[in-house]
């Protein structure tokens, strides 16, 4: 497999990760957009919807998508938040 | 580390130890034998602060403090570690949210400050591999559904995971297979080279030839009847209990 396939590939496990708690953050009417993966396996996420500006959204980001995503995809080694909010 | 003085312990009214004492010095690994019933269950848990056992006469001391009258919650946040002879299944509470909480607890009662997440994440996956545990395991509720291999891995996952300073591995080895010992036995070995001290209670010679005691005991009818070094186990698989213990000098 070349670079850019694993790469996608890691992109789409991802993904995954996040599509099984979309739901969650839909019902309170947000989002989360994966930005990027940077080369040393740190995932950059954005939240949009609700989630901007949410007082809690560390709290999603901690205990929802850090630890889903960690302990889901073996490479990941750290999540963060860079919304602007 | 741990002195133990004429420990004397009953329980329902049955006397099960009738006057244990051993000493155990910060990074020695010691070895508990004996027959079933001979008491080696109930000397871990009394140093571990089992609320079934009372101990009628002795002391157990744990770093020149006497622990006697602590409960096993204090005991943990001194350092002391026992792992279970059948650890118990707790649905609903998943391996990772467990973990995390424990190693928060501890922190907690030691006045420290917990672990960052992100860290925690870190260090529980690098274990996890380094046990060969797949990283979904994290996500499976405490001991539900485990093999008997899982449990043990699990005991040894979380004594990585919150570094004790005195572990006791009660029958750690009892149920694996040649494979699973390996890997149990390299988790002790990381937790000696943590600098952590051992007492392992087994029926057999198998585990001690991966992790070398340096003193081996032997309980029998509640009291140490011999003490010695790993030779003494070697008599034991050759011999039986019975004659080690009547023809030892």
């Amino acid at each position: 497999m070349d670079a850019l396939t694993k790469r996608i590939k890691l992109e789409e496990r991802v993904e995954n990760v996040l599509n099984d708690l979309r739901p969650a953050l839909e019902a309170h009417g947000g989002d989360v957009k994966l930005i990027d993966i940077t080369k040393d396996n740190i995932v950059k996420v954005e939240f949009i919807g609700n989630c901007k500006g949410c007082p809690i959204a560390d709290f999603t980001l901690d205990e929802g998508l850090k630890e889903a995503i960690m302990m889901q995809v073996e490479e990941i080694d750290d999540v963060v938040d860079v919304t602007k909010h | 580390m741990l002195e133990i003085k004429n420990l004397h312990v009953s329980a329902e009214n049955n006397s099960i130890l009738k006057g244990v004492s051993l000493t155990v010095k910060k990074g020695e690994v010691h070895a508990l034998m004996g027959q079933n019933g001979s008491g080696k269950s109930t000397l871990a848990n009394c140093i571990a602060g089992h609320p079934f056992y009372t101990i009628t006469k002795g002391s157990i001391s744990f770093n020149k403090k006497n622990i006697n009258k602590l409960a096993p919650n204090e005991r943990a946040a001194l350092g002391i570690y026992l792992t279970f002879q059948n650890p118990p299944t707790l649905p609903g509470v998943k391996i990772s949210s467990y973990l995390r909480t424990a190693k928060n607890a501890l922190a907690e009662a030691r006045h420290e400050s917990p672990t960052e997440l992100t860290d925690y994440l870190r260090e529980l996956k690098t274990t996890m591999k380094f046990l060969g545990l797949p990283l979904k395991f994290a996500n499976r509720s405490l001991n539900e559904g485990f093999s008997g291999g899982e449990k043990k891995k699990l005991e040894i996952l979380q004594a990585l995971m919150l570094k004790p300073k005195l572990i006791i591995l009660d029958e750690i080895d009892s149920g694996l297979d040649i494979d699973a010992i390996k890997v149990v036995a390299a988790g002790v070995k990381k937790l000696q080279a943590q600098g952590a001290t051992i007492i392992i209670i087994t029926h057999y010679q198998r585990i001690l030839n991966f992790i070398a005691p340096n003193y081996v005991h032997i309980l029998q009818q509640g009291v140490i009847a011999v003490s010695g070094d790993k030779s003494l186990v070697e008599r034991l698989e050759k011999t039986s209990f019975k004659e080690v213990t009547t023809t030892h000098e």
